[in-house]
C-alpha cells in the first residue's frame, strides 16, 4: 500500500466487502451530479414554477416581453453557460433542455390560442385601473400600483390630470395605456373634417447601395425598372444610400455622399 | 399548425430519447457492476504485500476493456468528472493485482464499486435524482 493512504485499521479491514455494500459505500459522502434525467425533468419543473410565480407576481414583473419569452431568456442563458462554465458537463445535458424549453415556449403559446383553460392558466387579462373616469382602488391594490406611479404613467403619455383619464388599462405586457376623455383627446382628421390619404410605409427598396428584394416585391417594381428609376436620378443603385417608395408610389432617394464630399 | 406538430413531435423524440438513453446507461453501468462484483476474492495470505493476483488481473483488464467500449456511449450524456473517478479506480485496481498487494486490490475494489454503484444510481430515473 502506499504510504500517502492511511492503511485501514484492522477492525475496519475485516469488514470490507462484507454485508450488502462495500466499506466506501458505508462510509464515503460523495459529490452529487445531477443525470441528463434529472436535468431534464428539472428543467420542466423550473419552467412550469416560473410561468405560474412569473403570473401570480402580475403584469408588472413582465416588463416588454411576453411571459413565456421571458422564462425562456432567463432560463436559457443560464443552461447555454453550463457547459461552456465547466468541460466535465457533457454538451447533451445542456442542448436537451434547450431543446425542451424551445419544443415546451412553442408548444404553450400555440395551446394558449386553443385551449381556454390553458391561457386562463398562463395568460392575465387587461386591468382597468380607472374605468370611465373612476379609479379603481381595488385592482390599484391588487395589482400593487400607487398613485405616483399612476400619475406617472399618466404623464408619459401627455395626459397630466386623473381628471382627463377616461381608461387607464394595464396590459398583459405591463404596460399602460391611457385613454382620455373625448374632450382632452387629440383632434384627428376625422375630428375636423378633413379628406386625409393613407400614404402607407415606405418600404426601402436599396439600402447602402444594395437591392432589398423582399421590399422590392412590396413594392410592385421589378429590379430593371428600379435600375431605370436610378438612372432617372443619375446614378446607379451602387451610388445610392437609401431609396424609399412607400403604398402611394411617392419615391425618396439619398445618395450616398463621395468621398471628396465627406472630407 | 405545422410548427406545432413539428414541435410536438420534436418533443416526444426528447423525452424518448432521454428515458432510453437513462435506461440503456443504467445497463451498461449495471453489467459492469456486475462483472466487478463477480471478481474473486482472493485467501487473505500471510504477508499482504506478496499475493498471487495474477488470474484477478487479467479478469479485471477484461471488464475494463469492455469498460471502454461502454464509455464511448456513456460519456456523451454521464458527467466526465464521475466517470473520470471510475476510470482511476480502475487503474488503482490493475495497479494492486500487477503489484500483488493483497490490501490495496480490496480497496480498490471496494472503491470501483462504491463508483460504479455511485453512477448507476445517479442515471436512474428517480425522485431522489430530480429533487
Amino acid at each position: 500500500m502506499d504510504d500517502r493512504t492511511p492503511p485501514p485499521s484492522a477492525g475496519v479491514r475485516s469488514t470490507l466487502l462484507t454485508g450488502n455494500g462495500t466499506l466506501c459505500e458505508k462510509y464515503t459522502v460523495r459529490e452529487r451530479n445531477v443525470p441528463m434525467i434529472a436535468i431534464f425533468f428539472r428543467a420542466l419543473i423550473i419552467y412550469i414554477t416560473l410561468m405560474l410565480t412569473l403570473r401570480f407576481m402580475g403584469k408588472r414583473q413582465v416588463g416588454e416581453l411576453e411571459m413565456s419569452d421571458l422564462i425562456g431568456s432567463l432560463l436559457l442563458s443560464e443552461i447555454a453557460a453550463m457547459p461552456i462554465d465547466d468541460p466535465d458537463i457533457p454538451l447533451l445535458y445542456a442542448l436537451i433542455p434547450i431543446l425542451f424549453i424551445m419544443s415546451m415556449e412553442i408548444i404553450i403559446t400555440f395551446s394558449k390560442t386553443k385551449l381556454n383553460f390553458l391561457k386562463k392558466i398562463f395568460e392575465s387579462h387587461p386591468i382597468f385601473i380607472i374605468e370611465q373616469g373612476v379609479i379603481r382602488e381595488d385592482q390599484m391594490r391588487r395589482m400593487r400600483i400607487s398613485v405616483e406611479e399612476l400619475l406617472s404613467e399618466c404623464r408619459q403619455q401627455g395626459v397630466v390630470n386623473l381628471s382627463d383619464v377616461r381608461y387607464a388599462i394595464l396590459e398583459q405586457n405591463g404596460k399602460f395605456s391611457i385613454i382620455p376623455n373625448a374632450s382632452k383627446a387629440p383632434a384627428t382628421p376625422a375630428d375636423l373634417g378633413i379628406k386625409s390619404v393613407d400614404v402607407g410605409i415606405m418600404h426601402s427598396v436599396i439600402l447602402d447601395g444594395t437591392i432589398e428584394k423582399n421590399a422590392l416585391a412590396k413594392t410592385g417594381y421589378t429590379e430593371t425598372q428600379l435600375h431605370e428609376l436610378c438612372a432617372r436620378y443619375r446614378c446607379a443603385v451602387g451610388d445610392i444610400f437609401v431609396l424609399g417608395i412607400d403604398d402611394l408610389g411617392h419615391i425618396t432617394v439619398v445618395k450616398k455622399k463621395t468621398e471628396r464630399e465627406d472630407t | 399548425m405545422k410548427t406545432f406538430i413539428i414541435t410536438l413531435s420534436l418533443l416526444a423524440v426528447l423525452v424518448g430519447f432521454v428515458f432510453v438513453n437513462a435506461h440503456l446507461v443504467v445497463r451498461q453501468i449495471s453489467e459492469t457492476a456486475t462483472a466487478v462484483a463477480a471478481l474473486p476474492l482472493p485467501e487473505k495470505p500471510e504477508d499482504p504485500a506478496r499475493a498471487d493476483l495474477s488470474g484477478q488481473g487479467e479478469q479485471v483488464r477484461g471488464i475494463h476493456q469492455s469498460w471502454q467500449e461502454k464509455l464511448r456511449y456513456i460519456s456523451l450524456t454521464v458527467n466526465h468528472h464521475d466517470l473520470m473517478q471510475v476510470q482511476d479506480q480502475f487503474a488503482a485496481l490493475m495497479g494492486a493485482c500487477e503489484a500483488g498487494n493483497y490490501t490495496d486490490y480490496i480497496l480498490t475494489l471496494s472503491m470501483l464499486q462504491s463508483g460504479l454503484s455511485h453512477l448507476r444510481e445517479q442515471s436512474l430515473c428517480s425522485l431522489g435524482n430530480i429533487f
